[in-house]
Order: structure tokens, then C-alpha cells, then sequence
């Protein structure tokens, strides 16, 4: 009995020595914005990585990187393990569990931003499918989705459609991901084949086929594409064209098949030169990035756009193409410029878009800025 | 041979003498010293490396979400390890819970209907998972190995039926279960005093205690070991059919490895808390308490350390083969015994 | 003969961490003699024996072996030196044969390119085994399919095949039939004649009398006296032993076989594993003893009357007095005892012949171990609060006078007779008025046997009925009221209490 009592004091007094503590701690000045994607290692986490690096040399603030899986459980571990930190503000690669996510960082006062993809004030869940709206979506502390393609995935579509028929390809079919994590790809898709069924009525381009982000099932589709349509001269590849499709053809000993991809990555240059690729194209990471912080650097300081309304959910972010080997310089130069300081948005220009740092500055020239096209920014490098 | 027991000394230098048998005393006893101890170090040591962070009140609530579950689900699970038996099907038969307990939740609305069935579908497998093994004579670890199968069959059968998430409609409903810290706290000690009194205070426990420990002598001194065995089962799947609901809360919707892994959550927590797996008379309540703390105030600190969660697991490991190896040092330790 | 000095020691002392078990010895063990060495329980007899042999280590103190300084490094070393014991536990181990025990540590010597010579290993065996006149073992049999005995046998044949020029058997006759017995003595006569050393240790005095040459007494861890065969007098001996006169009999003082009329237990025709349609009744306030070779089914009996009898045919019976079941109140009737919750019912009590595994939970409490049993007597509508425990234990503790430093103590910490006093408080505390004890004074000293005899003629005498099994004759002739000797399966003979009863006219009924 003497020893229970005893050992319950000495925790006490350690629970009380720590509690103590941790009201003691540092005062930080710079302010933790975390971010949660899939990974880091594919141009997409190294883009975004490397412009907060230049963020993080320019503002007040740091980053904190968290990888987590595409189902609700982790993503809400890995959130909850940001917010523990002490995170102010997430950018989130994704809106999964959505609801979930702004509530608990609405409970922890932390801002909350999706970056790599626009959400909707309404969903039609199953069964019934019913517009209900999504909960959360009005907390002051979401800070909205981003939409992607410039908001017209249509116009990539067509720009590859032409692409398709000016090297003559016949037989295409077309990989992409679901719908519900990559709704534009319809769109693109729609697009592409309505184009080319104009620019040239032989070619044939095949139904839309899907594959849930593993490169065991992105192989078991492209299988299914050779054997259903062995005439395959070309594929559509909108689920990360490089990162997947590529890989599953050549592992199918197909890599004649050409490829006119969504996505880049280090063999682009290299396969464009033999024509294997026939065009490709990223999210411009910078847009996306400098877009996020617009938001929230505006919102931790208290500020707003004065033009925004409860209507503009998303802001919009622009996706550059490579049709040519010219446009691959002028990507690898301007849009994965290793010196951040020369890519899409400097932080004069990001500056000028955010009213913590121009009174003057609109949620319309916020989306003009991420929105800009590869022309737009050479010309505004001069 | 004289029986000279060691009698803490009263004499002259009484505070030396009763710091040193206390010592003593912890040595020997050293299930309580590591629950305790390992307690102790734990706090320490994270209360430091993340700079008091520990106990931010925001990560006091994000702890109080994490132990609620386990500490529900050990508590039951130590009846299973009292009397010897081993269970790896935690996880999966949580999971198959959180499962049914949506479809419940979006047909009914009701969150009673939602306890009830949870914690039915728990002891019903938990009550095969017994009879397989009884039946068949099996090892308890392999008929529980059967029962995690068949369940995360099930769960994944059920995922890959539709291509959207299976998630709960009306969020608010369960919500008492994953924002209410009050309720947490309360089911917390709801659970703790229910499974301590049937442990310490009825045939059950007392039973289930030395079928852990002789099941020959346990029969021969009059416990239907079948039934006992059986009614620990019963107990367990109570406990873990209650915790479910919590997991399910917090989450909102079901994946396909939802509880995966939770069994080895459960056994390091109660090792920590210093239980022997082999059960017996040593097996206490408390180990799946403080063992429980103890547990996440680990998982929580090293990731608010900053450590990768590649890292976690192996240290999880490793401290579980530590305390396996210590708590068996404990026979060698007496050097000789006479014959 | 001869008589060599082979082993020495000389102030030889143990202890275990506070514990003294032997207070400086001197003793002396000559080739060419069997030495017996007895004393109670905790006089240190095994202690001094696993220090010869190399199981336990030396706390201080010199052991000789012809002369020159003897320091085993453990058993291995010990039997380099030819020392060899064997003891009262099972030495062999199952799913191995004969032949693999025999040579358990030594599958060197048979190593032939990397494999054993399984057929070399049988044929050294079947001559270890020839050696000992066990022609009935097969060497190449799995050992599983021999008894305890035979199985002590091949530990026998083991040991004889290093050649000892001491042989060691620690209490192993406790255990064995009058056939095993009287084998190990012909080994142990043979190895005196051979000119080798035994030093034969046993709770058995009369056996102890009748094979030694020498008898060493231990008393308390110290060495009382060196008793030489001409001056062997049994009430002698006992006294050395205990440091005092024993007071009153042994065993019971009385002739009278008279018991209650009522008949408490009976079981009609039970056939079942090693039963043959065996009867046989037990009143109130009797004691019934069964006796006969560990063969005869004698413990099975045991088992079948507490329910845990694989019966093709027959039934058990108890006598339940009027009582109240829930709101029901039943009349007084017999009972099929057909499970041990029914043996419960009809408060039977049964301990059994392997105590430690079987009754006994050796690593909980004394506590425990007595109230695990009164679990419903204790409970209070399921409720069973620990202050209850507590008196229960606390009361047991004081009426059978339970040796320890606290009813937390483990059982397992107990000496051989307190823990046999937990086994009866268990039963006796709960109220069970039918008692079956197994082999009731096995491993228990002459002090606590005496205390015990008095205290089931106590019980006799409260109306229990009370039956007991046992393999040592002179306390089934001591303490029974009825005699009941068994032989396959069988009861081929009952005897009544009589004075003139001897152990020769019952032992022909047994074999």
C-alpha cells in the first residue's frame, strides 16, 4: 500500500514538473505551416518542397512535410500529428476526409488549404445521391481548393488532340484515375476526342479506362488496353502519363507505344528527343504553392480580399504544356527552375498579390498571377 | 534448515534500511517496477525531447482520443491473457465492428442501435474464436488467427464492393465519441471499474487467474474451465465492440486495413504494464491501464519528436522484446533453489 | 570388505541467499557400503547430495574424493569423477526412445560420418538395460510407451553405464512399486559387492534399515550421528531424527473400525480405463483405506469417485444432505456424481497424488490456493470482497497451523508438509464432509505426518468419511478403518481393522 501511495506522488509531482514545462516553452517566431501530400520524391513533392524552401528564406515561417496514405484514417493521423506540432496553417495535397480535417483544425485554430485539386460546396453521397452540402466548407478556417488547368481542362485536350494528329496516330486509348480524385480528366479526355474526331475522322481513340494510383493496377490496365486493341499505335496517359503509364508499357515490352502524357518527370527530355513522348505537361507547382500562401499568409495576419466571395471557393492555378522540344527549354527553365527566385512567381510578384503586403491587392490578380501561361511568364521576365 | 526470512530492518538506520528494501522489493516484484517505472521513464523522457509540447492542450485532447480505445480494448483483452490464451484478432474484428457499425449508423440513425451491435458482432466472434479452440483443441493463437481472417476478408470484401469510401452520413451522430473528452474520460473509468471488479472480486477473475497459472489444478479445484474461458472471451469482445465505436467515431469512415495492427497495439500496452503473457496470478488490471498511458504517451511523443513512423515500429518492437526479456530474467535470477 | 574412504567432506556448508541448509558437515562415505542418509524434511539430506553430485555449488567447506581436492563444476563434472545420482523427479524425455535417453548428451560416441549409428546406440543400450535385469524395456522403443517405473529404470540403466564408483539415489524409491524398489536395492547390493560407493537417501526408515550399512542422520542442516546397522532401532532412529520423544502412536491408538451408518459415497460396478466393475462403499465418519501397486488403478479410483472418470459403465454416488437450492428446498438423496461440478456439489474433496501439478497452484498465494475452491461459499450473491479472503485464509492458517510468513507467501515456498496442510485447509475449509486423499503423507516429514494422522482420526471421529489411497502399507494398516487392496482393477481383498494386522498378509493380496 506504502509503495502504490508513494509511486502515485512521484507521478503526480513529474505530471506537475512537465505541465509546467511545457508553459515555458520557447517562443517561436516563425509561424509552422505543414504540409500533407503522398510522397515527396516525385516532381511533384520536390516542386512544392523546393518552393517553400524559397518561402521559408523569404517570410516568416517554416514547414513542416508529412507523407500519409490515401485513406481517411491516415491522412487524419498525419494531420493530427501536424496540429500536435503546432502547426497554424496545412496545406493539403488532397481533400480527403474532408469534413473531418477542417474540424479538427478549426478545434486546434490552424487554417486549412487544399492544394491540388478544386472542392465543392455540395457532394451526392450514396445511396440516394442527394445534393447535400459538405460540412465545414463555410469554417473561417478553410481556406478553399485550388482548381487546376488554368479552370479549362478542355483547352488541353485540344492542344493534344493536335499534337495527336499531326503525328499521324491512329489508335489511341486512354488512361486516367478515377473521377472522384481527378474529376478534369473527363473533361480532357471529352475534349481530346472530339478534337481529333474532327482533325482526323480515321483515328480511333478508345474508351476511357481507370486505375486506382498503383503501378500494379495501372500494368493490369494497360494489359487489358494491348489485348483488347492490339492495333494500339498511342496512349493517353492521364494518370500521372510518366510516373505510371510509361513504366507499365515498358513493362509490357511496348514501349513503341507512344505516349502523349499528363505529368513529367527527369525522362521527358530524353523521350521527347526519341519521340516516344509526344507531349506532356505538370501542375505548375510554384502557381499552386505561391497560391496556398497567398491565402494563408493573408489569413493569419488577419487580412482578406475584398473581392472575394463565399462563391469563389477555389482559386485557380495554370497547367503548362510541352508540345515541343522548344517548350521543354523553356519548362525546364522557367517552370522547375531549380533558383525559385527565376521561376513562375518571385516574391515581389507574390507580394503584390497578398493585402498583407499591398493593400491594393484582389483575389482576381491573385488568380491572374498563379494562372499565367509559360508565354506570359517569359514575358513578364523580360 | 532455519527459516531466517528477510524482515526490513527496524533498526538504527531505519530510513537506509526502508529505502533499501523498498528497492529490494521493487527488484523482485518486477512486473510493478516496470509498469511503473516504464511509466515514469516515458514521461520523462518525452516531456523533454518535444520541449513540454507533450502536454499542449491540444495534444492533451489528441491523447485522451488515443488512449480511450486502447485502454477499453486492453482492459478486456487482459481477461484473455489472464487465463493464458492469446488473441491476434483485435484489429481485424475492430475493424469488422467500425464496418457494420456505419452501415447501422447510416440506416438507422440511432447510436444505441450502433453500441449494441458493435459490441454483439464482438462477442460473437469472440465467442467462435473460444469454441473453435475448445472444439478443435486448437491453440488459442491459431484459432484467433482464423477469426482475423475471416474478418478482414469480410472488410475487404466489402471495400472493394463500391469505389466510394464507406462513410458515416450524419457525422454529428457519433459525435459525443470523438469530440466529447468528458465522455471519453467517463467510459474510460466506466470500463476500468466494471472489468476490475469482475476481476478482482468474482469466481470469473479469480478462476481465469489460475487456469493461467495450473489449468489442472484450476478443474480439480472445481472452475469449469470451458465456461471460464468462454465468459473472459465474452468479456473481451464486450470491451472491444465499446471501443470500435470510438475508432469508428474519430475516423468517420472505413478503409480496408482499418484496425490493422491494433492486436500488437494491445500487447505492448499491457506489457509495458508489466503483465506476463502467460497470465496467472500476477495479471492485473492495471497493466492494461498504466500500460495503455504509457503506450501512447510513446507513440505520440516519438512523432511529435520528429521521429519518421518507419522508426516507430521498430522501437516499439524493440521495447517489447526489452520487456519480454527483462520480465523472464526474473526466474534466472534466483540463483538456486533447493532441491 | 575393505572399506576404502572415496568421498569426504569436511565442514561442508549451503546457504541459500539468507537460508542455512548445511551447517558445516563432515561426513564420510566409504566404497564397498551402502550409506543411507535420512532426516526430516529441510535436514538438508538433498542439499548435501546435489553438492556431491554438482548441482548446487559449494557456499564454503572442502569435499575429498580419494584424497584429493573435489571441486564439480556441475553435473557433467561430477560424473567424469564418477559420481552419479538420480533422483525422485522424471529424468527421461518424451518422443525420444530408449536408446536416445540412455545416451542423452552422448550421441557423440555413435557419430559416424556426421550421422548417429542408431543401430550401434540400441545394441549399447539393450546391454546397459541387461545389465540392470530390465530385459522387459526395449531399447528401441519410444519411451513413451513405459510407465514411471520402467522409465526410472532406464534413468538407472543411464547412470550405471558411467561406471560410478558412487552412486547416488536421491529419494527415488518414494515414488516406485515394491517391484521398483526391490530392483534398485538389488542394484545398489550389486554395486556394494562391485566394491562401489551408494549413498541412498529416503523418507523410508523401515527401508532404510533393511538395505544400509550405515545410517547418517541430519538434523536442522547439521550431521547428528552415524548410526552403524547393529545398533539400527527404529524408535531410536526417529528420535535422532526429530531431536525428541515422539509422544502417543504414530498412527491411530485405537482398534475400533466402528464408522456411521450412513453410507456417504459408493460407487457400483464402475469399469473404465484400468476399473473392472469395482464397488465399494464409504460411510460417515470411516476411513477407508485403498491399497496396492502404482498398476492396480487404485488412483484412478481416486479420480473416478471426484468425477474425472472415463466410465463405460458403472455409477458414483454421494449422499447430499437437505438443503436449499435457490428458492427450492431438496430433500436429502443420492447424487450420480458424473463431473467434477458434481463432485463439488456433493462436497467431495479430492487431493491428488501429484499434488504440485494437480492440486496445487504453486506460483499464487496461500490465499489463493485456499479460497479458490470456496469461491461460492465465500461469495456474497458473486461478490467475493478480499477481507473475506482474508479471514478464510487467516482462519485455515491458524487451525492447521500453516508454517509461513504470510498467507501472501506462494505455495510454491513452502516445505513439502505445509504445502499438503494447504491441500487439506482447502478442502476441509470449504466444508467438503467426503474427503479422497492420494498419497496423503508423500514427501512429508515424520513431525507433520504424526500431526496429520491425528488430524484425520480427528476428522474420522467428526463423522467425514474419508478415503485414502496410498502406497505406503503401514499407514493404509495404521489409519484405516476398512482395508480395501486392489489388483487390477480390482478389489481382491478387504480387510477390517485389527491389531494383528501385518503387512506380509496384506502385500500377497497386492501382487
Amino acid at each position: 500500500m506504502k509503495k502504490a501511495i508513494s509511486i502515485l506522488l512521484l507521478c503526480a509531482l513529474m505530471v506537475g514538473l512537465c505541465v509546467g514545462m511545457s508553459g515555458c516553452g520557447s517562443k517561436q517566431e516563425t509561424t509552422k505551416i505543414g504540409v500533407i501530400l503522398y510522397n515527396f520524391t516525385d516532381i511533384q513533392g520536390k516542386e512544392i518542397q523546393a518552393y517553400c524552401d524559397y518561402l521559408k528564406a523569404n517570410f516568416p515561417v517554416e514547414f513542416v512535410y508529412r507523407a500519409v496514405g490515401s485513406n481517411d484514417e491516415d491522412h487524419i493521423s498525419g494531420l493530427q500529428d501536424l496540429l500536435s506540432q503546432g502547426c497554424k496553417a496545412i496545406i493539403s495535397g488532397y481533400d480527403t476526409a474532408l469534413s473531418k480535417s477542417i474540424a479538427m483544425c478549426e478545434e486546434a485554430g490552424c487554417y486549412y488549404v487544399v492544394a491540388l485539386g478544386s472542392v465543392s460546396a455540395v457532394e451526392f453521397p450514396a445511396p440516394d445521391y442527394q445534393p447535400t452540402p459538405v460540412e465545414g466548407i463555410e469554417s473561417k478556417y478553410f481556406l478553399g481548393g485550388t482548381t487546376q488547368f488554368g479552370g479549362d481542362p478542355a483547352a488541353v485536350g485540344v492542344a493534344y488532340a493536335q499534337k495527336a494528329a499531326e503525328a499521324g496516330l491512329k489508335h489511341i486509348g486512354a488512361i486516367t484515375f478515377p473521377t472522384f480524385a481527378f474529376a478534369e480528366g473527363q473533361a480532357i479526355y471529352e475534349a481530346f476526342k472530339a478534337t481529333l474526331a474532327q482533325l482526323n475522322p480515321d483515328a480511333e481513340v478508345y474508351d476511357l479506362q481507370e486505375f486506382m494510383f498503383t503501378q500494379e493496377l495501372c500494368n493490369a490496365e494497360v494489359t487489358a488496353l494491348i489485348s483488347n486493341h492490339p492495333e494500339v499505335d498511342a496512349v493517353l496517359g492521364l494518370g500521372s502519363g510518366l510516373d505510371f503509364i510509361r513504366p507499365a508499357l515498358q513493362a509490357q515490352n511496348r514501349a513503341d507505344i507512344k505516349l502523349l502524357a499528363l505529368g513529367y518527370n527527369d525522362t521527358v527530355q530524353s523521350l521527347m528527343e526519341s519521340g516516344s513522348v509526344i507531349t506532356a505537361g505538370t501542375n505548375n507547382y510554384t502557381q499552386i504553392t505561391a497560391s496556398c500562401f497567398a491565402r494563408i499568409y493573408d489569413a493569419l495576419n488577419g487580412n482578406s480580399y475584398a473581392d472575394r466571395t463565399a462563391e469563389d471557393l477555389n482559386a485557380v492555378v495554370g497547367y503548362p504544356v510541352i508540345l515541343s522540344m522548344d517548350d521543354l527549354a523553356d519548362f525546364q527553365q522557367i517552370v522547375v527552375a531549380a533558383d525559385k527566385a527565376n521561376s513562375s512567381i518571385t516574391v515581389d510578384e507574390l507580394k503584390s498579390v497578398m493585402v498583407t503586403t499591398n493593400k491594393d491587392a484582389t483575389w482576381a490578380a491573385l488568380n491572374e498571377l498563379t494562372s499565367r501561361d509559360v508565354a506570359a511568364i517569359k514575358a513578364a521576365r523580360g | 534448515m532455519k527459516k531466517e526470512r528477510t524482515m526490513p530492518s527496524e533498526a538504527p538506520e531505519q530510513s537506509a534500511g526502508k529505502l533499501r528494501s523498498l528497492w529490494e522489493q521493487l527488484i523482485s516484484d518486477r512486473n510493478s517496477f516496470i509498469r511503473y517505472g516504464g511509466f515514469a521513464v516515458v514521461l520523462l523522457v518525452f516531456a523533454l525531447s518535444t520541449g513540454g509540447r507533450l502536454f499542449s492542450s491540444y495534444n492533451l485532447k489528441v491523447l485522451m482520443s488515443q488512449i480511450t480505445p486502447l485502454l477499453i480494448m486492453s482492459v478486456g483483452m487482459v481477461f484473455i491473457f489472464a487465463h493464458g490464451g492469446m488473441d491476434i484478432s483485435v484489429g481485424a474484428v475492430s475493424g469488422l465492428c467500425s464496418l457494420v457499425s456505419v452501415y447501422v449508423l447510416n440506416a438507422t440513425g440511432s447510436v444505441l442501435a450502433v453500441l449494441l451491435v458493435s459490441i454483439l458482432l464482438a462477442v460473437l466472434c469472440y465467442s467462435i474464436n473460444c469454441l473453435i479452440s475448445e472444439f478443435f483443441g486448437l491453440m488459442s493463437t491459431i484459432s484467433s488467427l482464423a477469426i482475423m481472417f475471416a474478418a478482414r476478408g469480410i472488410i475487404t470484401f466489402n471495400v472493394a464492393q463500391t469505389s466510394e469510401a464507406i462513410r458515416i452520413q450524419q457525422t454529428k451522430l457519433l459525435s459525443v465519441f470523438s469530440d466529447s473528452y468528458l465522455f471519453m474520460a467517463l467510459a474510460c473509468v466506466l470500463a476500468v471499474l466494471v472489468t476490475w471488479f469482475l476481476f478482482s472480486f468474482t469466481k470469473l477473475g479469480k478462476q481465469a487467474r489460475a487456469i493461467g497459472d495450473n489449468p489442472l489444478s484450476a478443474r480439480q479445484s472445481g472452475a469449469n474451465v470451458n465456461l471460464v474461458k468462454l465468459l473472459c472471451y465474452v468479456v473481451a469482445g464486450v470491451c472491444i465492440g465499446f471501443a470500435s465505436v470510438f475508432s469508428i467515431a474519430r475516423v468517420g469512415s472505413v478503409s480496408e486495413n482499418i484496425g490493422s495492427g491494433r492486436e500488437m497495439d494491445v500487447i505492448i500496452a499491457v506489457i509495458l504494464g508489466g503483465m506476463t503473457l502467460s497470465g496467472g496470478c500476477k495479471s492485473r488490471i492495471s497493466s492494461a491501464v498504466i500500460g495503455s498511458i504509457t503506450f501512447v504517451l510513446l507513440s505520440n511523443g516519438l512523432s511529435l519528436s520528429g521521429v519518421s513512423s518507419l522508426y516507430v515500429s521498430l522501437i516499439k518492437g524493440a521495447l517489447f522484446l526489452i520487456i519480454v526479456f527483462l520480465t523472464l530474467r526474473q526466474n534466472k535470477n534466483v540463483l538456486e533453489l533447493p532441491r | 570388505m575393505e572399506k576404502q574412504l572415496f568421498l569426504e567432506t569436511r565442514g561442508l556448508t549451503k546457504r541459500f541467499g539468507e537460508v542455512l541448509a548445511v551447517n558445516h558437515v563432515d561426513m564420510q562415505i566409504f566404497s564397498g557400503e551402502i550409506r543411507g542418509l535420512i532426516g526430516e524434511n529441510g535436514s538438508g539430506k538433498s542439499t548435501i547430495s546435489s553438492m556431491i553430485s554438482g548441482l548446487h555449488t559449494v557456499t564454503s567447506g572442502e569435499m575429498f574424493l580419494k584424497g584429493e581436492p573435489y571441486h564439480p563444476s556441475g553435473a557433467l563434472d561430477a560424473r567424469r569423477h564418477a559420481i552419479v545420482m538420480i533422483v525422485q523427479e522424471v529424468g527421461t524425455i518424451d518422443g525420444l526412445s530408449v536408446a536416445e535417453n540412455i545416451f542423452l548428451g552422448e550421441e557423440r560416441r555413435f557419430g559416424k560420418g556426421g550421422f548417429i549409428d542408431k543401430a550401434a546406440m540400441i545394441r549399447e543400450a539393450e546391454k546397459a538395460l541387461a545389465a540392470i535385469g530390465a530385459e522387459n524395456i526395449k531399447a528401441a522403443d519410444s519411451i513413451n510407451r513405459y510407465n514411471f517405473e520402467d522409465r526410472k529404470l532406464v534413468e538407472i540403466a543411464r547412470g550405471l553405464w558411467y561406471q560410478p564408483e558412487l552412486f547416488i539415489v536421491d529419494e527415488t524409491t518414494t515414488a516406485l512399486s515394491h517391484e521398483g524398489r526391490g530392483k534398485i536395492h538389488e542394484i545398489m547390493r550389486e554395486l556394494k559387492k562391485q566394491g562401489k560407493a551408494v549413498l541412498f537417501i529416503s523418507h523410508d526408515l523401515p527401508e532404510l534399515m533393511e538395505t544400509c550399512d550405515t545410517l547418517t542422520v541430519l538434523r536442522d542442516g547439521e550431521l547428528i550421528a552415524n548410526i552403524a546397522k547393529e545398533d539400527f532401532e527404529e524408535s531410536f532412529i526417529k528420535q535422532t531424527m526429530v531431536g525428541r520423544v515422539i509422544e502417543g502412536d504414530y498412527y491411530r491408538s485405537d482398534f475400533d473400525p466402528s464408522h456411521g451408518e450412513k453410507v456417504m459415497l459408493r460407487a457400483e460396478n464402475l469399469t473404465g480405463g484400468s476399473l473392472q466393475r469395482i464397488s465399494l462403499e464409504l460411510h460417515e465418519g470411516e476411513i477407508v483405506g485403498i491399497g496396492g501397486l502404482s498398476g492396480s488403478g487404485m488412483h484412478d479410483l481416486g479420480k473416478a469417485l471426484f468425477g474425472m472418470g472415463h466410465l463405460s459403465e458403472g455409477k458414483v454416488e454421494a449422499w447430499l444432505p437437505e438443503r436449499t437450492e435457490g428458492r427450492k428446498r431438496r430433500e436429502a438423496s443420492y447424487t450420480e456424481i458424473r463431473s467434477i461440478a458434481d463432485a463439488f456439489r456433493a462436497n467431495i474433496g479430492y487431493i491428488s497424488k501429484d499434488r504440485d501439478k494437480e492440486t496445487l497452484i504453486l506460483p499464487a498465494s496461500i490465499r489463493d490456493n485456499l479460497t479458490i475452491s470456496a469461491l461460492d461459499e465465500l461469495g456474497n450473491r458473486g461478490v467475493i470482497t478480499p477481507s473475506s479472503e482474508r479471514t478464510f485464509a487467516q482462519t485455515q492458517k491458524e487451525n492447521f497451523k500453516i508454517k509461513c510468513s504470510s498467507i501472501n507467501q506462494p505455495v510454491k515456498e513452502l516445505s513439502g508438509g505445509n504445502k499438503q496442510k494447504v491441500s487439506f485447509a482447502k478442502w476441509i475449509g470449504k466444508g467438503s464432509r467426503i474427503l479422497i486423499f492420494d498419497s496423503p503423507t508423500r514427501g512429508v516429514d515424520i513431525g507433520v505426518k504424526t500431526t496429520m494422522y491425528q488430524l484425520l482420526y480427528r476428522l474420522k471421529k467428526e463423522g467425514y468419511a474419508i478415503l485414502i489411497i496410498s502406497e505406503e502399507l503401514p499407514e493404509l494398516i495404521g489409519m484405516s478403518d476398512r482395508l480395501l487392496i486392489m489388483k487390477d482393477g480390482k478389489v481382491t481383498k478387504e480387510f477390517v481393522r485389527d491389531e494383528n494386522l501385518t503387512d506380509s498378509a496384506v502385500i500377497e493380496y497386492m501382487i
